[in-house]
Protein backbone atom coordinates (compact mmCIF):
# COMPACT_ATOMS: atom_id res chain seq x y z
CA UNK A 1 0.00 0.00 0.00
CA UNK A 2 2.64 2.32 0.97
CA UNK A 3 6.28 2.45 0.58
CA UNK A 4 9.12 4.76 1.55
CA UNK A 5 12.45 3.98 -0.04
CA UNK A 6 15.58 5.78 1.57
CA UNK A 7 14.02 9.00 2.20
CA UNK A 8 16.68 11.93 2.63
CA UNK A 9 14.84 15.21 3.49
CA UNK A 10 17.61 18.33 3.67
CA UNK A 11 16.00 22.01 4.83
CA UNK A 12 17.58 25.32 5.07
CA UNK A 13 17.21 26.50 8.64
CA UNK A 14 15.11 29.83 8.81
CA UNK A 15 18.28 31.53 10.12
CA UNK A 16 20.19 34.83 8.35
CA UNK A 17 23.33 31.89 7.60
CA UNK A 18 20.67 29.81 5.82
CA UNK A 19 22.35 26.73 7.21
CA UNK A 20 21.44 23.30 5.97
CA UNK A 21 19.52 20.69 8.47
CA UNK A 22 19.08 17.13 7.47
CA UNK A 23 15.90 15.89 9.11
CA UNK A 24 15.17 12.43 7.17
CA UNK A 25 18.57 10.90 6.68
CA UNK A 26 17.11 7.89 4.80
CA UNK A 27 13.85 6.51 6.12
CA UNK A 28 12.67 3.24 4.59
CA UNK A 29 9.20 1.62 5.22
CA UNK A 30 6.72 -0.78 4.26
CA UNK A 31 2.93 -0.31 5.07
CA UNK A 32 0.75 -3.26 3.88
CA UNK A 33 -2.35 -3.54 2.50
CA UNK A 34 -4.98 -4.14 5.80
CA UNK A 35 -2.22 -3.42 8.57
CA UNK A 36 -2.08 -1.03 11.18
CA UNK A 37 1.53 0.57 11.04
CA UNK A 38 2.81 3.12 13.52
CA UNK A 39 5.79 5.30 13.59
CA UNK A 40 7.58 6.14 16.79
CA UNK A 41 9.79 8.57 17.85
CA UNK A 42 10.98 11.54 19.92
CA UNK A 43 9.50 14.96 19.20
CA UNK A 44 11.90 16.03 16.22
CA UNK A 45 12.39 12.31 15.23
CA UNK A 46 11.35 12.99 11.78
CA UNK A 47 7.33 11.56 11.96
CA UNK A 48 5.44 14.13 10.83
CA UNK A 49 8.24 14.90 7.71
CA UNK A 50 8.06 11.10 6.47
CA UNK A 51 4.20 11.86 6.48
CA UNK A 52 4.12 15.07 5.16
CA UNK A 53 6.47 13.54 2.17
CA UNK A 54 4.14 10.61 1.77
CA UNK A 55 1.03 13.30 1.19
CA UNK A 56 3.13 15.18 -1.29
CA UNK A 57 3.31 18.62 0.85
CA UNK A 58 7.32 18.38 0.73
CA UNK A 59 9.57 17.25 -1.84
CA UNK A 60 12.12 14.68 -0.92
CA UNK A 61 15.85 15.30 -1.57
CA UNK A 62 16.39 11.79 -2.22
CA UNK A 63 14.89 8.38 -2.22
CA UNK A 64 11.12 7.95 -3.36
CA UNK A 65 7.57 7.54 -1.65
CA UNK A 66 5.04 5.11 -3.11
CA UNK A 67 1.47 5.32 -2.13
CA UNK A 68 -1.50 3.00 -3.78
CA UNK A 69 -3.17 5.37 -6.33
CA UNK A 70 -6.43 3.21 -5.81
CA UNK A 71 -6.33 4.80 -2.03
CA UNK A 72 -8.37 7.10 -1.33
CA UNK A 73 -6.00 8.96 1.59
CA UNK A 74 -7.95 10.23 4.67
CA UNK A 75 -5.84 12.27 6.68
CA UNK A 76 -6.10 13.56 10.01
CA UNK A 77 -3.19 16.32 10.78
CA UNK A 78 -1.73 17.10 14.28
CA UNK A 79 -3.04 19.34 16.55
CA UNK A 80 -5.68 20.09 13.68
CA UNK A 81 -7.19 23.68 13.11
CA UNK A 82 -10.01 24.01 10.99
CA UNK A 83 -12.08 27.40 9.79
CA UNK A 84 -13.91 28.44 12.92
CA UNK A 85 -17.00 29.86 11.26
CA UNK A 86 -17.99 26.56 9.74
CA UNK A 87 -20.12 23.95 11.49
CA UNK A 88 -19.32 20.42 12.29
CA UNK A 89 -21.53 19.53 8.73
CA UNK A 90 -20.20 21.92 6.40
CA UNK A 91 -16.62 20.95 7.28
CA UNK A 92 -17.78 16.92 6.97
CA UNK A 93 -19.56 18.31 3.47
CA UNK A 94 -16.23 19.91 2.34
CA UNK A 95 -14.55 16.69 2.77
CA UNK A 96 -16.75 14.73 1.35
CA UNK A 97 -17.45 17.02 -1.44
CA UNK A 98 -13.75 16.96 -2.21
CA UNK A 99 -13.88 12.97 -2.52
CA UNK A 100 -17.53 13.57 -5.12
CA UNK A 101 -19.55 13.05 -2.54
CA UNK A 102 -22.97 14.70 -2.48
CA UNK A 103 -26.74 15.04 -1.71
CA UNK A 104 -28.22 11.65 -0.47
CA UNK A 105 -25.10 9.95 0.29
CA UNK A 106 -23.44 12.54 1.86
CA UNK A 107 -26.07 12.47 4.81
CA UNK A 108 -25.96 9.39 5.39
CA UNK A 109 -22.34 8.85 5.46
CA UNK A 110 -22.24 12.59 7.97
CA UNK A 111 -24.62 10.78 10.24
CA UNK A 112 -22.82 7.65 10.12
CA UNK A 113 -19.45 9.03 11.42
CA UNK A 114 -20.81 12.20 13.31
CA UNK A 115 -22.24 8.57 15.32
CA UNK A 116 -18.87 7.37 15.13
CA UNK A 117 -16.79 9.71 16.68
CA UNK A 118 -19.95 10.45 19.65
CA UNK A 119 -20.38 13.84 17.82
CA UNK A 120 -23.84 13.66 16.55
CA UNK A 121 -25.09 16.67 18.40
CA UNK A 122 -22.32 18.87 17.66
CA UNK A 123 -22.84 18.96 13.49
CA UNK A 124 -24.51 21.72 13.54
CA UNK A 125 -22.39 24.23 16.07
CA UNK A 126 -19.39 25.91 14.53
CA UNK A 127 -16.01 24.67 15.24
CA UNK A 128 -15.42 27.97 16.88
CA UNK A 129 -16.28 26.66 20.32
CA UNK A 130 -15.07 23.14 19.76
CA UNK A 131 -12.53 21.92 22.69
CA UNK A 132 -9.39 20.54 21.56
CA UNK A 133 -10.64 17.01 22.13
CA UNK A 134 -13.56 17.75 20.26
CA UNK A 135 -11.67 19.07 17.49
CA UNK A 136 -9.77 15.95 17.28
CA UNK A 137 -13.00 13.71 16.76
CA UNK A 138 -14.10 16.43 14.64
CA UNK A 139 -10.72 16.10 12.05
CA UNK A 140 -11.12 11.94 12.57
CA UNK A 141 -14.83 12.55 11.35
CA UNK A 142 -13.66 14.46 7.70
CA UNK A 143 -10.65 11.73 7.22
CA UNK A 144 -12.79 8.62 7.00
CA UNK A 145 -15.95 10.46 5.82
CA UNK A 146 -15.13 9.27 1.99
CA UNK A 147 -14.28 5.67 3.76
CA UNK A 148 -10.64 5.65 2.40
CA UNK A 149 -8.29 3.37 1.83
CA UNK A 150 -5.93 4.54 3.79
CA UNK A 151 -5.79 6.39 6.79
CA UNK A 152 -3.04 8.62 7.84
CA UNK A 153 -3.44 9.87 11.38
CA UNK A 154 -0.55 12.27 12.66
CA UNK A 155 -0.88 11.97 16.73
CA UNK A 156 -4.65 10.72 16.53
CA UNK A 157 -4.72 10.52 20.32
CA UNK A 158 -3.46 13.98 21.17
CA UNK A 159 -5.75 15.87 23.14
CA UNK A 160 -8.70 13.25 23.96
CA UNK A 161 -9.79 12.03 27.34
CA UNK A 162 -9.77 8.48 28.51
CA UNK A 163 -12.94 8.46 26.69
CA UNK A 164 -11.84 9.63 23.64
CA UNK A 165 -8.15 7.74 23.21
CA UNK A 166 -10.62 4.61 23.85
CA UNK A 167 -13.21 5.75 20.70
CA UNK A 168 -9.98 6.22 18.43
CA UNK A 169 -8.39 2.87 19.69
CA UNK A 170 -11.82 0.72 18.80
CA UNK A 171 -12.35 3.00 15.54
CA UNK A 172 -8.75 2.41 14.19
CA UNK A 173 -9.49 -1.42 15.23
CA UNK A 174 -13.02 -1.57 13.47
CA UNK A 175 -11.24 0.69 9.89
CA UNK A 176 -8.55 -2.24 10.22
CA UNK A 177 -11.21 -4.64 9.95
CA UNK A 178 -13.23 -2.81 6.75
CA UNK A 179 -10.16 -3.37 5.03
CA UNK A 180 -8.81 0.02 5.66
CA UNK A 181 -4.74 0.43 6.03
CA UNK A 182 -3.93 2.75 8.74
CA UNK A 183 -0.67 4.51 9.40
CA UNK A 184 -0.55 7.12 12.26
CA UNK A 185 2.49 8.64 14.67
CA UNK A 186 1.65 8.44 18.52
CA UNK A 187 3.80 9.16 21.58
CA UNK A 188 1.44 6.84 23.43
CA UNK A 189 2.99 3.63 23.06
CA UNK A 190 0.95 1.32 25.19
CA UNK A 191 -1.65 2.01 22.67
CA UNK A 192 0.91 1.64 19.98
CA UNK A 193 1.55 -1.52 21.35
CA UNK A 194 -1.78 -2.89 21.45
CA UNK A 195 -2.81 -1.79 18.06
CA UNK A 196 -0.63 -2.09 15.77
CA UNK A 197 0.88 -5.27 13.64
CA UNK A 198 3.87 -3.05 12.73
CA UNK A 199 5.96 -0.69 14.61
CA UNK A 200 9.06 1.80 13.10
CA UNK A 201 11.40 3.54 15.41
CA UNK A 202 12.21 6.51 13.71
CA UNK A 203 15.33 8.12 15.48
CA UNK A 204 17.15 11.46 14.37
CA UNK A 205 15.52 10.90 11.10
CA UNK A 206 16.14 7.31 10.35
CA UNK A 207 13.94 3.64 10.97
CA UNK A 208 16.27 2.56 13.82
CA UNK A 209 13.98 -0.38 14.38
CA UNK A 210 11.04 -2.24 13.13
CA UNK A 211 9.29 -4.16 15.13
CA UNK A 212 6.73 -6.86 13.99
CA UNK A 213 3.42 -8.63 15.44
CA UNK A 214 4.98 -11.07 16.70
CA UNK A 215 7.30 -8.53 18.50
CA UNK A 216 4.52 -6.31 19.70
CA UNK A 217 2.71 -9.38 21.21
CA UNK A 218 5.92 -10.70 22.86
CA UNK A 219 6.37 -7.02 24.40
CA UNK A 220 2.83 -6.97 25.34
CA UNK A 221 2.43 -10.14 27.05
CA UNK A 222 5.93 -11.15 27.87
CA UNK A 223 5.79 -14.59 27.33
CA UNK A 224 5.23 -16.57 23.65
CA UNK A 225 4.73 -20.62 23.68
CA UNK A 226 5.51 -22.16 20.64
CA UNK A 227 2.72 -24.66 19.42
CA UNK A 228 2.68 -27.24 16.34
CA UNK A 229 -0.04 -26.06 14.04
CA UNK A 230 -2.75 -28.42 13.76
CA UNK A 231 -6.49 -27.96 13.42
CA UNK A 232 -7.63 -29.00 17.04
CA UNK A 233 -5.04 -26.49 18.48
CA UNK A 234 -6.42 -23.59 16.84
CA UNK A 235 -9.68 -24.41 17.59
CA UNK A 236 -8.70 -24.28 21.14
CA UNK A 237 -7.07 -21.08 20.87
CA UNK A 238 -9.92 -19.25 19.15
CA UNK A 239 -12.29 -21.12 21.87
CA UNK A 240 -10.63 -19.69 24.91
CA UNK A 241 -9.93 -16.04 23.07
CA UNK A 242 -5.93 -16.38 23.52
CA UNK A 243 -3.67 -14.32 21.57
CA UNK A 244 -1.61 -16.16 19.13
CA UNK A 245 -0.09 -16.10 15.42
CA UNK A 246 -0.12 -19.13 13.34
CA UNK A 247 2.73 -19.57 10.93
CA UNK A 248 3.23 -22.88 8.52
CA UNK A 249 4.66 -25.71 11.35
CA UNK A 250 4.03 -23.52 14.50
CA UNK A 251 2.20 -21.35 16.40
CA UNK A 252 3.50 -18.75 18.85
CA UNK A 253 0.82 -18.28 21.75
CA UNK A 254 0.95 -14.90 23.86
CA UNK A 255 0.33 -15.13 27.25
CA UNK A 256 1.24 -12.10 30.43
CA UNK A 257 2.82 -13.82 33.31
CA UNK A 258 -0.35 -13.86 35.44
CA UNK A 259 -1.79 -16.14 33.42
CA UNK A 260 1.14 -18.60 32.32
CA UNK A 261 0.50 -21.63 34.70
CA UNK A 262 -2.98 -21.33 33.40
CA UNK A 263 -2.95 -21.18 29.88
CA UNK A 264 0.04 -23.97 30.16
CA UNK A 265 -2.31 -26.30 32.18
CA UNK A 266 -5.06 -25.38 29.63
CA UNK A 267 -1.95 -26.93 26.89
CA UNK A 268 -1.26 -29.58 28.48
CA UNK A 269 -5.06 -30.82 30.08
CA UNK A 270 -5.77 -31.14 26.03
CA UNK A 271 -2.81 -32.88 25.06
CA UNK A 272 -0.92 -30.07 23.26
CA UNK A 273 2.79 -30.52 23.09
CA UNK A 274 5.06 -27.44 23.94
CA UNK A 275 8.02 -27.02 21.67
CA UNK A 276 9.62 -24.10 23.42
CA UNK A 277 8.84 -21.28 25.49
CA UNK A 278 10.38 -17.85 24.83
CA UNK A 279 9.93 -14.64 27.34
CA UNK A 280 10.30 -10.87 27.09
CA UNK A 281 10.58 -8.53 30.21
CA UNK A 282 10.67 -5.71 27.89
CA UNK A 283 7.41 -3.97 26.72
CA UNK A 284 7.45 -1.44 23.87
CA UNK A 285 8.33 1.32 26.38
CA UNK A 286 11.55 -0.56 27.23
CA UNK A 287 12.81 -1.34 23.77
CA UNK A 288 12.01 2.07 22.54
CA UNK A 289 14.18 3.48 25.61
CA UNK A 290 16.81 1.01 25.36
CA UNK A 291 17.06 1.80 21.78
CA UNK A 292 16.49 5.67 21.54
CA UNK A 293 18.18 6.23 24.96
CA UNK A 294 21.71 3.93 23.05
CA UNK A 295 21.40 5.70 20.11
CA UNK A 296 21.20 9.21 21.88
CA UNK A 297 24.57 8.51 23.92
CA UNK B 1 -12.89 24.54 -6.61
CA UNK B 2 -16.02 24.69 -5.51
CA UNK B 3 -15.55 23.49 -2.20
CA UNK B 4 -12.87 25.78 -1.26
CA UNK B 5 -15.06 28.48 -3.03
CA UNK B 6 -17.95 27.77 -1.07
CA UNK B 7 -16.04 27.54 2.44
CA UNK B 8 -13.89 30.58 1.97
CA UNK B 9 -17.52 32.55 1.12
CA UNK B 10 -18.75 30.79 4.27
CA UNK B 11 -15.95 31.69 6.73
CA UNK B 12 -16.11 34.89 5.48
CA UNK B 13 -19.47 36.33 5.48
CA UNK B 14 -19.68 34.92 8.92
CA UNK B 15 -16.72 36.99 10.14
CA UNK B 16 -17.42 39.85 12.26
CA UNK B 17 -15.43 42.00 10.87
CA UNK B 18 -17.37 42.72 7.90
CA UNK B 19 -20.43 43.30 9.77
CA UNK B 20 -18.35 46.02 11.38
CA UNK B 21 -17.53 47.77 7.79
CA UNK B 22 -20.64 47.00 6.76
CA UNK B 23 -21.90 49.33 9.58
CA UNK B 24 -19.19 51.92 8.51
CA UNK B 25 -20.14 52.53 5.39
CA UNK B 26 -23.81 52.45 6.28
CA UNK B 27 -22.96 55.25 8.97
CA UNK B 28 -20.86 57.36 5.94
CA UNK B 29 -23.93 56.79 3.48
CA UNK B 30 -26.17 58.27 6.11
CA UNK B 31 -23.88 60.82 6.65
CA UNK B 32 -23.88 61.81 3.02
CA UNK B 33 -27.52 63.04 3.66
CA UNK B 34 -25.87 65.61 5.99
CA UNK B 35 -22.86 66.29 3.93
CA UNK B 36 -24.24 66.55 0.36
CA UNK B 37 -26.78 69.23 1.87
CA UNK B 38 -23.58 71.54 2.87
CA UNK B 39 -23.19 71.92 -0.94
CA UNK B 40 -26.08 73.29 -2.55
CA UNK B 41 -25.69 73.44 -5.80
CA UNK B 42 -23.80 70.11 -6.17
CA UNK B 43 -25.94 67.66 -3.79
CA UNK B 44 -26.23 65.25 -6.56
CA UNK B 45 -22.87 64.69 -7.32
CA UNK B 46 -21.52 65.31 -3.91
CA UNK B 47 -23.68 62.47 -2.70
CA UNK B 48 -22.67 60.28 -5.53
CA UNK B 49 -18.99 60.74 -4.50
CA UNK B 50 -19.50 60.14 -1.45
CA UNK B 51 -21.87 57.31 -1.51
CA UNK B 52 -19.08 55.64 -4.11
CA UNK B 53 -16.47 56.26 -2.16
CA UNK B 54 -18.28 54.60 0.94
CA UNK B 55 -18.47 51.49 -1.53
CA UNK B 56 -14.96 51.69 -2.35
CA UNK B 57 -13.44 52.12 1.02
CA UNK B 58 -15.76 49.11 2.31
CA UNK B 59 -14.45 46.78 -0.59
CA UNK B 60 -10.80 48.01 0.62
CA UNK B 61 -11.52 47.39 3.99
CA UNK B 62 -12.26 44.09 2.67
CA UNK B 63 -9.48 42.96 0.82
CA UNK B 64 -7.25 44.45 4.14
CA UNK B 65 -9.17 42.18 6.59
CA UNK B 66 -10.44 39.46 4.76
CA UNK B 67 -8.13 38.42 1.66
CA UNK B 68 -5.04 39.15 3.80
CA UNK B 69 -5.24 36.02 5.88
CA UNK B 70 -6.73 34.20 3.32
CA UNK B 71 -4.02 31.85 2.76
CA UNK B 72 -1.32 33.07 5.51
CA UNK B 73 -3.54 32.23 7.95
CA UNK B 74 -4.01 28.32 5.96
CA UNK B 75 -0.34 28.14 5.95
CA UNK B 76 -0.20 29.63 9.79
CA UNK B 77 -1.99 27.22 11.53
CA UNK B 78 -1.14 24.32 9.13
CA UNK B 79 -4.82 24.16 7.71
CA UNK B 80 -3.22 24.12 4.53
CA UNK B 81 -2.29 20.32 5.18
CA UNK B 82 -6.03 19.35 5.73
CA UNK B 83 -7.16 20.75 2.66
CA UNK B 84 -4.19 19.58 0.34
CA UNK B 85 -4.42 16.03 1.76
CA UNK B 86 -8.16 15.73 -0.29
CA UNK B 87 -7.90 15.59 -3.64
CA UNK B 88 -7.68 19.20 -4.49
CA UNK B 89 -4.40 20.88 -6.81
CA UNK B 90 -2.89 23.92 -5.47
CA UNK B 91 -4.18 25.43 -8.53
CA UNK B 92 -7.75 24.42 -7.85
CA UNK B 93 -6.79 26.08 -3.88
CA UNK B 94 -5.72 29.37 -5.36
CA UNK B 95 -8.74 29.50 -7.90
CA UNK B 96 -11.32 28.61 -5.01
CA UNK B 97 -9.87 31.29 -2.56
CA UNK B 98 -9.88 33.83 -4.93
CA UNK B 99 -13.72 32.80 -5.93
CA UNK B 100 -15.07 32.68 -2.68
CA UNK B 101 -13.50 35.86 -1.88
CA UNK B 102 -14.42 37.33 -4.85
CA UNK B 103 -18.25 36.54 -4.31
CA UNK B 104 -17.54 37.70 0.13
CA UNK B 105 -16.96 40.91 -2.39
CA UNK B 106 -19.83 40.77 -5.02
CA UNK B 107 -22.33 39.68 -1.94
CA UNK B 108 -21.08 42.50 0.06
CA UNK B 109 -21.19 45.33 -3.12
CA UNK B 110 -24.85 44.08 -3.64
CA UNK B 111 -25.93 45.37 -0.31
CA UNK B 112 -23.88 47.78 -0.11
CA UNK B 113 -25.07 49.43 -3.84
CA UNK B 114 -28.45 48.56 -2.68
CA UNK B 115 -28.49 50.95 1.08
CA UNK B 116 -26.78 53.43 -1.27
CA UNK B 117 -29.63 53.67 -3.73
CA UNK B 118 -32.07 53.75 -0.59
CA UNK B 119 -29.81 57.17 0.45
CA UNK B 120 -29.73 58.86 -2.95
CA UNK B 121 -33.27 58.02 -3.64
CA UNK B 122 -33.88 59.57 0.06
CA UNK B 123 -31.48 62.35 -1.36
CA UNK B 124 -33.34 62.13 -4.61
CA UNK B 125 -36.70 62.68 -3.67
CA UNK B 126 -35.94 65.29 -1.16
CA UNK B 127 -33.40 67.43 -3.43
CA UNK B 128 -35.24 66.81 -6.91
CA UNK B 129 -33.54 70.03 -8.39
CA UNK B 130 -30.26 69.52 -7.62
CA UNK B 131 -30.51 66.02 -9.02
CA UNK B 132 -30.45 66.71 -12.85
CA UNK B 133 -27.35 65.05 -14.24
CA UNK B 134 -27.98 62.09 -12.03
CA UNK B 135 -27.99 58.69 -13.85
CA UNK B 136 -28.42 55.09 -12.48
CA UNK B 137 -26.59 53.57 -15.06
CA UNK B 138 -23.44 55.71 -14.52
CA UNK B 139 -23.64 55.04 -11.19
CA UNK B 140 -23.55 51.38 -11.57
CA UNK B 141 -21.17 51.83 -14.32
CA UNK B 142 -18.79 53.09 -11.36
CA UNK B 143 -20.05 50.49 -8.73
CA UNK B 144 -18.98 47.88 -11.26
CA UNK B 145 -15.15 48.92 -12.12
CA UNK B 146 -14.65 49.51 -8.47
CA UNK B 147 -15.52 45.45 -7.98
CA UNK B 148 -13.12 44.93 -10.95
CA UNK B 149 -10.61 46.68 -9.33
CA UNK B 150 -11.23 45.25 -5.86
CA UNK B 151 -11.09 41.75 -7.57
CA UNK B 152 -7.65 42.86 -9.07
CA UNK B 153 -6.64 43.83 -5.30
CA UNK B 154 -7.87 40.34 -4.18
CA UNK B 155 -5.70 38.71 -6.94
CA UNK B 156 -2.49 40.75 -6.32
CA UNK B 157 -3.23 39.79 -2.30
CA UNK B 158 -3.25 36.31 -3.50
CA UNK B 159 0.28 36.36 -5.43
CA UNK B 160 1.69 38.02 -2.58
CA UNK B 161 0.16 35.37 -0.07
CA UNK B 162 2.05 32.96 -2.51
CA UNK B 163 5.33 34.96 -2.03
CA UNK B 164 5.28 35.19 1.80
CA UNK B 165 4.02 33.49 4.57
CA UNK B 166 3.75 36.66 6.77
CA UNK B 167 0.37 38.48 7.01
CA UNK B 168 1.99 41.45 7.43
CA UNK B 169 4.23 41.66 4.75
CA UNK B 170 1.22 40.57 2.75
CA UNK B 171 -0.51 43.41 3.72
CA UNK B 172 2.29 45.79 3.20
CA UNK B 173 3.19 44.71 -0.72
CA UNK B 174 -0.50 44.86 -1.13
CA UNK B 175 -0.76 48.23 -0.06
CA UNK B 176 2.10 49.29 -1.80
CA UNK B 177 1.09 47.96 -5.03
CA UNK B 178 -2.69 49.53 -3.91
CA UNK B 179 -0.87 53.26 -3.79
CA UNK B 180 1.32 52.94 -6.58
CA UNK B 181 -1.51 51.67 -9.00
CA UNK B 182 -3.99 54.63 -7.97
CA UNK B 183 -1.23 56.70 -8.21
CA UNK B 184 0.86 55.94 -11.36
CA UNK B 185 -1.57 57.67 -13.64
CA UNK B 186 -1.13 60.90 -12.04
CA UNK B 187 2.91 60.50 -11.63
CA UNK B 188 3.17 59.71 -14.99
CA UNK B 189 1.11 62.95 -16.08
CA UNK B 190 3.24 64.75 -13.91
CA UNK B 191 6.39 63.46 -15.83
CA UNK B 192 4.92 64.10 -18.96
CA UNK B 193 4.05 67.77 -18.17
CA UNK B 194 7.64 68.52 -16.74
CA UNK B 195 9.28 67.44 -19.68
CA UNK B 196 6.92 69.03 -22.08
CA UNK B 197 9.81 71.23 -23.13
CA UNK B 198 12.21 69.15 -23.49
CA UNK B 199 10.58 66.79 -26.41
CA UNK B 200 10.51 63.81 -25.01
CA UNK B 201 11.29 61.00 -27.78
CA UNK B 202 8.19 59.36 -29.33
CA UNK B 203 9.90 55.66 -28.35
CA UNK B 204 10.09 57.13 -24.65
CA UNK B 205 6.42 58.54 -24.56
CA UNK B 206 5.84 55.31 -25.78
CA UNK B 207 7.64 53.15 -22.97
CA UNK B 208 6.20 55.51 -20.22
CA UNK B 209 2.10 55.24 -21.64
CA UNK B 210 3.32 51.03 -21.33
CA UNK B 211 4.93 51.11 -18.10
CA UNK B 212 1.80 52.91 -16.23
CA UNK B 213 -0.19 49.94 -17.54
CA UNK B 214 2.74 47.37 -16.62
CA UNK B 215 1.75 47.93 -12.59
CA UNK B 216 -1.76 47.45 -12.04
CA UNK B 217 -3.25 50.52 -12.54
CA UNK B 218 -6.35 50.83 -10.62
CA UNK B 219 -7.31 54.79 -11.37
CA UNK B 220 -8.39 53.35 -14.90
CA UNK B 221 -11.09 52.00 -12.91
CA UNK B 222 -11.99 55.28 -11.06
CA UNK B 223 -15.36 56.04 -12.38
CA UNK B 224 -16.65 58.33 -9.37
CA UNK B 225 -16.02 61.88 -11.25
CA UNK B 226 -17.17 60.47 -14.48
CA UNK B 227 -20.81 59.09 -12.41
CA UNK B 228 -21.05 62.22 -10.15
CA UNK B 229 -21.46 64.03 -13.46
CA UNK B 230 -23.82 60.85 -14.83
CA UNK B 231 -21.79 60.07 -17.70
CA UNK B 232 -21.07 57.15 -19.58
CA UNK B 233 -18.16 55.76 -20.77
CA UNK B 234 -18.21 54.64 -24.55
CA UNK B 235 -18.69 50.59 -25.04
CA UNK B 236 -15.45 50.54 -26.56
CA UNK B 237 -13.66 51.42 -23.40
CA UNK B 238 -16.35 49.86 -21.51
CA UNK B 239 -14.58 46.40 -23.24
CA UNK B 240 -10.89 47.85 -23.04
CA UNK B 241 -11.24 48.56 -19.28
CA UNK B 242 -13.20 45.34 -18.74
CA UNK B 243 -10.27 43.82 -20.62
CA UNK B 244 -7.34 45.06 -19.18
CA UNK B 245 -8.60 44.01 -15.66
CA UNK B 246 -9.38 40.44 -16.11
CA UNK B 247 -6.10 40.05 -18.39
CA UNK B 248 -4.25 41.21 -15.27
CA UNK B 249 -5.99 39.01 -12.93
CA UNK B 250 -5.67 36.09 -15.50
CA UNK B 251 -1.51 36.63 -15.08
CA UNK B 252 -1.77 37.43 -11.51
CA UNK B 253 -3.56 34.54 -10.87
CA UNK B 254 -1.40 31.85 -13.18
CA UNK B 255 1.69 33.73 -11.48
CA UNK B 256 -0.06 33.16 -7.94
CA UNK B 257 -0.83 29.14 -9.04
CA UNK B 258 2.61 28.90 -10.51
CA UNK B 259 4.30 29.56 -7.15
CA UNK B 260 2.03 27.74 -5.25
CA UNK B 261 2.46 24.88 -6.82
CA UNK B 262 6.74 24.92 -6.36
CA UNK B 263 5.96 25.91 -2.11
CA UNK B 264 6.48 22.93 0.46
CA UNK B 265 4.58 22.84 3.89
CA UNK B 266 6.60 21.91 6.67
Amino acid sequence: MVEIENLVKTIRKPDLRASRVKILKGVSLRVETGSITAIVGLNGAGKSTTIKTLLGFIRPTSGWVKVDATARVGYLPENPYYYDYLTLRELLWFSAKSFGISGVEFRRRTEQVAERVGMSDHLDKRLRGFSKGMTQRAGIAAAIIHDPGLVIFDEPMSGLDPFGRKMVFELIKELQSDGTTVLFCSHILSDVERLCDRVAILHEGRVIRTLSHNDLLLAQKETEMLLHHRPETVELLQRCNLDYTAEDELISCFTDVASFDETLKLLTTHGIKIVTVRSSAATLENIFYSIVGEKGE
Amino acid sequence: MWPIARITFLEGIRSRVLYGIFLFALFVMVMSIVFANFFMQDIGKVAVDFNLSAISFAGLLICLSVSINLISKDLDKKTIHFVLSRPISRSAYILGKFFGVTLIVLFAYLILTVLSGVVLVYLKYDSAGYFGMFSWTAYLQAVYFDFLKISLLNGIIILFSTVTTSSFLTMLLSISMYVIGQTISAVVGFIQMQTADAGLATSTRQIIDILKYLVPNFSTFDFKVISAHGMLISPGEFFAFTAYGLCYLLLVLLASAAIFSRKEFL
